[in-house]
């Protein structure tokens, strides 16, 4: 397949798989519309989670709260100044921004566990200090957020907000992947394997983990400003510190060195509160309620289990088993160019932090 | 001309004198030999002059510009290269991603102007990718561009730290064992590509080693660490002959290189 026609292929890949994206709400019913809302949402805030996991290999326990932040800075913002709520977003993004370069400033001196310990911290000192200040949230009961207008199109809908979400959410994937394939990518790719070894080529440490938490703040704060927008409020209770442990959580397990990780982890996310009460019963056994009461165990023995077999996450590595045996296919078939095929951009496991693995591993 | 100059530098870890007033200079142009038994102070020294740790007292001058307080990477940033003796290559990194890093860190587009691939930031990854592929073929690593570093073996991890501390264009190499857990044809061609290195691309070179063949066959100049203090320096020759240098190092070599294994 030469290159021009591969690029094509990859293309037309892209476009099919965003139009289906944006045709999705005419499948769904208003209540699953809803539900994928919220999927894009975690999604996009999740995104912004892999470049500080993922790229720079640093733990981050306080992406809900950040989320959070951008909700109520907007809601705020909106209902303080009198200000447009997408203007309201926009400042609540660099809002986002700024508070990233602050919380991440113990990322200068600590990593792993430690800096897991203390982003869980200032996790904490946001639900007790900073969401209960009078201007931000509005109080115990929480600042409704009304759902933002566009002339011309009824985002009252849910349907049509999605839309919103989705533009959102790919311009979000689209900085992502090419802060991964770009210079920036490949310095935070140093930073996770090596401080020593980065600072002796010339990295400034602190500009780079700085920026790394800023784009990442900003980024959740987007996600939580769109996501007040769909709910029509937030609260202190719309993002608790447990929801930070969750997100890390889960993407950990989907792999967070993947860019389309998120998007399964927010599923993830959304989905599992509700879909385990549609867990059929064990009658014999268990009643339903014990069954809920056996899920953090169950979710607990997953996640170690899910960490020993797959340590990469699972969507890196069934990404790699896809890309094998779709290469070991198009060698045999060789029909190139065939659009949505093997070479599928959309296909998910394109890892971050082993770019080569599978390649080198296949050689050797 | 003096393109570093170490003075009096003292280091202490604790109540352990590791470095005590030492005092050394490389010429540009020059390929200069750290020598000395385990624990003698040469990594710490090493350490001190690319900025890893603060001295309790002394002066390191490089280009006659003064180091001390300067971060590690400004002093990169001002030439100075090193690798370490335990490896710190970007394991995931391809090897060119290795190599291609200090150059994404001297850019100058703005970071919206790299994520927005701008015609300039596109331009600059070519003349680095340009620069980088120079080197690998220098460092005969062209084959491996595609390779993650941490897959590879342990000598040509050194060369890929050698390569990625070559792409920053130093004007001072700082090796750290380079040749250690090489075998004797990896160390020879070691010896090939540092005096090229030194002679096509001008590159000072400050070399710890262990291999006294290879260092008596490269070097121009020597110092011998023992005890955190110099205790000789001079041309390979002098040094292989001082009798002190005998005692405290090189005899001890000998006679462990010396006698031939019976198995």
């Amino acid at each position: 397949m030469t290159a021009s026609r591969q690029k094509l292929a990859r293309l037309v890949a892209v476009a099919v798989a965003v139009a289906a994206a944006a045709l999705l709400p005419l499948l769904l019913s208003q209540y699953r519309a809803f539900t994928a809302c919220q999927v894009l949402v975690f999604a996009t805030a999740l995104m912004g989670l892999t470049l500080i996991t993922g790229m720079l290999g640093q733990p981050s326990l306080m992406h809900a709260e950040l989320m959070g932040f951008g909700g109520f800075m907007t809601g705020a913002m909106v209902a303080n100044m009198g200000i447009n709520f997408w203007l309201a977003v926009l400042l609540a993004v660099v809002a986002g921004y700024l508070v990233g370069s602050v919380v991440g400033l113990p990322a200068l001196r600590i990593r792993g566990l430690a800096l897991a310990v203390v982003t869980l911290a200032i996790a904490r000192v946001f639900d007790a200090l900073v969401f209960p200040l009078r201007w931000l949230s509005g109080g115990v009961g929480g600042r409704s957020v009304e759902r933002p207008t566009i002339p011309g199109l009824n985002l009252g809908s849910d349907r049509v907000y999605y839309e919103v979400l989705l533009v959102a959410f790919l311009v979000v994937l689209a900085v992502v992947l090419s802060v991964k394939r770009g210079r920036i990518g490949r310095v935070f790719g140093a930073i996770r394997e090596t401080d020593w070894g980065s600072a002796s080529s010339g990295v400034p440490l602190t500009r780079y983990k700085l920026l790394g938490f800023s784009l990442s703040a900003a980024i959740a704060a987007l996600a939580g400003a769109l996501g007040a927008g769909l709910d029509g409020s937030v609260t202190t209770q719309t993002y608790p510190w447990t929801k930070s442990v969750t997100l890390l959580a889960i993407l950990t397990v989907m792999g967070s060195s993947s860019v389309w990780s998120p998007l399964f982890a927010a599923i993830f996310v959304v989905l599992s509160p509700a879909g385990l009460e549609h867990l059929p019963p064990l009658p014999q056994l268990f009643s339903k309620e014990q069954i809920v009461q056996f899920v953090p165990l169950i979710s607990g023995v997953s996640l170690v289990l899910v960490m020993i077999f797959t340590p990469q996450g699972l969507v890196p590595t069934i990404g790699a088993r896809l890309r094998k045996l779709t290469s070991r296919n198009r060698s045999r078939d060789d029909v190139p160019g065939t659009p949505g095929g093997p070479a599928s951009p959309m296909e998910p496991g394109e890892a971050v932090g082993t770019p080569t693995h599978e390649r080198v591993g296949g050689r050797a | 001309m003096a393109i570093l100059d170490v003075s009096d530098v003292s280091v202490t870890f604790g109540g352990l004198q590791a470095l005590k007033d030492v005092r050394c200079h490389v010429n540009a142009g020059e390929l200069v030999g750290l020598i000395g038994p385990n624990g003698a102070g040469k990594t710490t020294l090493f350490n001190v002059i690319s900025g890893f740790l603060t001295p309790d007292r002394g002066s390191v001058k490089f280009l006659d510009q003064e180091l001390m307080g300067m971060a590690p990477e400004q002093r990169a940033v001002l030439g100075i290269g090193r690798t370490f003796q335990a490896l710190r290559v970007f394991g995931s990194l391809t090897v060119e991603e290795n190599l291609l890093v200090p150059h994404d860190v001297r850019q100058p587009t703005t970071t919206a102007g790299s994520i927005l691939r701008s015609p300039l930031a596109l331009l600059e990854e070519r003349r680095a990718v340009e620069h980088v592929n120079a080197i690998m073929h220098l460092l005969d690593l062209s084959s491996l561009r595609e390779w993650r570093a941490g897959d590879l073996p342990l000598g040509l991890r050194r060369r890929v730290e050698l390569g990625r501390a070559l792409a920053s264009r130093p004007r001072l190499l700082l090796l750290d064992e380079a040749a250690s857990g090489m075998d004797n044809k990896e160390t020879e061609a070691l010896a090939a590509d540092l005096t090229r290195v030194r002679d096509m691309l001008g590159v000072t070179i400050l070399l710890i080693e262990h291999d006294v063949s290879l260092v008596m066959a490269i070097c121009d100049y020597l110092y011998v660490l023992n005890f955190g203090q110099i205790m000789a320096e001079g041309r390979p020759a002098q040094v292989r002959s001082d009798p002190r240098v005998i005692e405290a190092y090189l005899g001890v070599e000998a006679e462990e290189t010396g006698v031939p294994a019976q198995a």
